[in-house]
């Protein structure tokens, strides 16, 4: 139980002290109204939230003053997010508060994360087990190959040719944008070619090993059928590092996200933080960044507690660092 | 690579006590024929970069509206030979990718130097002094390691500009710790071991063990990682040049190249498509190197890549 506050603490030291560095060094790039305005402001009104919004204040005064707001979950305005030109002099009009412009690109990006997920794991153990059961045969080749060119292959690259083949040359689905079905079927197939890979290489390591074990030899001579050995007494046993390597890219999806949602305008968050970026929206950008960043330490963190309470040889605490 | 049966305890002994040379490494990849290509891609490639001004066909630069987006083994107007086609602006697409390999790999490869020497020494002191110092290191560790580092990357490249030296200075901060959590691993390991308590009987300082003793006892390891980490690197360069953060025209980059295709991509596939498959290949020769690497350096599995006969 220690072991496990103490990680919780550490995680939210770190999303703290990345907060904090969002914040100071986003003060580096230039202005901040002139960045939360754009260029084509007026000075009248860059002035005014100048005022208003108390940067004139010491930074440390506004330092406070954001972490303060962070704690009861405001995060900020923007006042630029959705156009391209400010339409408004009146600030208080158009700006809209960030956390809700975040928390609604969410669904969008899950339901990707999800739907590679759901993709990547079934297809990712199958092609493991079927390893690992039939050692250096073609199928063992075939997915050694496979599961390599997953992880070496460019994500985002791997999205515009199948856009290429299958929304520009056959036709069958679009080519980006969200809607339907049809729409989720491409991002979701380049988001998990990576993980496949990973959870394919890591299921036929641990499967194999899996298989040179002695329950495995009286399981063979009792008589046990092929495939309820390798599919039930082996791979139930593999689970713990199949487990941890499925966490492991989930965060990776969460963040690998934001290249793919580029490519196929799918508008989740990571979309948002690409746009934010290419605008210096500075509050939206910090909101994000928080958002994402509290979302992958947060699942991290539940990687590293389901690991240790699959694996009951290890002692929480034993071996963190 | 691996294989479900162990070896016997006598061909481990055997395997221990041949001594094994250089020429037997040589040997030993002429056997696998899949390593052997990886390798053979990896030195052409080094040999293009290096001799870019030689060997690439035509300037990375030169602008000939004539020849724009020409297909792959098509001739120009003025019968120059094209092997992978043209871009918008007439310029060849193989010296590009030549020019470009040349950023992309050196990021790659510096990125991943710098990073492993500063995770390295920071692992290694931090395994083998423990205590305060150790806990510090591995609590940076865990919390840098738990943040997702293409977005910060992306945010830091916001801030600073994209570049050659920013790439490099960025991937060195937020990819040290995966160096740092090997060897300290390692580092923990061989401080009980027996050479390094007659060191310390001997009176060598604590210094002189770490990098005289324990480190060439862990480098096979830790080269490893560090192919994986280039594979990774020149992954992400890719991604962040294609989103406009890293490598800055007119720098040709392997994602940047990708990025300036993405316009012609309905009707000039060949712009995206090569500068894709060159990343593709240089990654996945790493990580089959960086296998094969893994199997002959492990004890209990090299016997089979150094039996003879």
């Amino acid at each position: 139980m220690a072991y496990v506050i103490k990680r919780i603490c550490n995680s939210l030291l770190i999303l703290f002290i990345t907060i904090s560095f969002v914040f100071i060094a986003g003060r580096l790039i230039g202005d901040p109204a002139l960045n939360m305005l754009g260029s084509g402001a007026s000075d009248l009104a860059i002035n005014n939230l100048r005022e208003a919004a108390g940067l004139n204040d010491p930074l440390f005064v506004q330092y406070v003053r954001y972490i303060g707001g962070i704690l009861t979950g405001d995060f900020g305005v923007s006042y630029r997010y959705g156009y391209s030109v400010l339409p408004s002099e009146n600030l208080s009009e158009i700006a809209q508060p960030v956390l809700d412009i975040v928390l609604e690109r969410i669904p969008a990006t899950f339901a990707l994360a999800g739907a590679a997920l759901s993709v990547a794991v079934p297809l990712g153990i199958f092609m493991g087990v079927t390893a690992a059961a039939n050692p250096r045969s073609a199928a063992d080749r075939i997915v050694t190959v496979l599961s390599l060119a997953g992880v070496s292959v460019v994500q985002f690259w791997l999205g515009l040719m199948l856009i290429v083949l299958f929304a520009v040359q056959l036709g069958w689905l679009p080519t980006g944008g969200y809607g339907g079905f049809s729409y989720v079927i491409l991002p979701a197939l380049t988001l998990a070619a990576r993980p496949i890979g990973r959870i394919a290489q890591v299921t036929r390591s641990a499967v194999i090993q899996e298989l040179s074990k002695p329950y495995i030899v009286t399981a063979r001579a009792k008589g046990v059928p092929e495939f309820k050995v390798v599919y039930v007494h082996a791979l139930k046993n593999a689970s713990i590092p199949i487990v941890t390597m499925i966490g492991d890219e989930l965060s990776a999806l969460l963040t690998g996200a934001i290249l793919v949602e580029k490519v196929f305008a799918w508008p989740g968050v990571g979309l948002l933080i690409i746009d934010s970026l290419s605008r210096s929206d500075l509050p939206l950008i910090q909101a994000s960044i928080a958002v994402v960043a509290a979302l992958v330490v947060t699942v991290n963190l539940l990687v590293d507690f389901s690991y240790r309470l699959l694996n009951p040889s290890i002692r929480l605490g034993h071996t963190g660092a | 690579m691996s294989d479900a049966t162990t070896p016997e305890l006598d061909d481990i002994k055997d395997a221990r006590d041949v001594n094994i040379t250089k020429l037997d490494y040589a040997r030993a990849i002429l056997k696998d024929k899949v390593t052997l290509v990886a390798v053979l891609f990896l030195a052409a490639l080094v040999i293009f970069t290096a001799g870019a001004n030689f060997l690439a066909p035509h300037p990375p630069t030169g602008l000939n509206f004539l020849d724009s987006l020409l297909p792959p083994l098509s001739r120009g107007a003025n019968g120059e030979f094209y092997l992978l086609g043209t871009d918008e602006l007439g310029r060849d697409m193989f010296s590009r990718l030549i020019y470009g390999a040349r950023v992309s790999v050196s990021v790659g490869v510096i990125g991943a130097l710098v990073s492993g020497i500063v995770g390295v020494f920071t692992g290694l002191t931090a395994g083998y002094k423990g205590g305060l110092y150790e806990d510090i290191v591995m609590r940076l560790v865990d919390g840098m390691l738990s943040l997702p580092s293409l977005l910060v990357a992306l945010f830091v490249l916001f801030v600073l500009g994209g570049g050659f030296v920013n790439l490099i200075l960025v991937f060195s901060i937020l990819h040290w710790m995966v160096f740092a959590r090997l060897s300290r691993g390692l580092a923990l390991e061989a401080r009980s071991s027996t050479y390094v308590k007659a060191a310390k009987a001997l009176g060598a300082t604590d210094m002189r063990i770490i990098f005289y003793h324990i480190l060439p006892n862990v480098i096979p390891p830790i080269l490893v990682l560090l192919t994986l980490e280039i594979a990774t690197l020149i992954l992400s360069e890719a991604s962040l040049s294609f989103l406009g953060f890293g490598v800055q025209p007119p720098d040709p980059s392997w994602g940047l190249m990708i990025a300036d295709g993405r316009e012609h991509i309905r009707s000039a596939w060949w712009l995206v498509a090569f500068p894709g498959i060159a990343i593709f290949l240089t990654a996945l020769s790493l990580n089959l190197v960086a296998n094969w690497l893994r199997a002959v350096t492990d004890p209990v599995q090299r016997w089979r890549w150094f039996a003879k006969g």
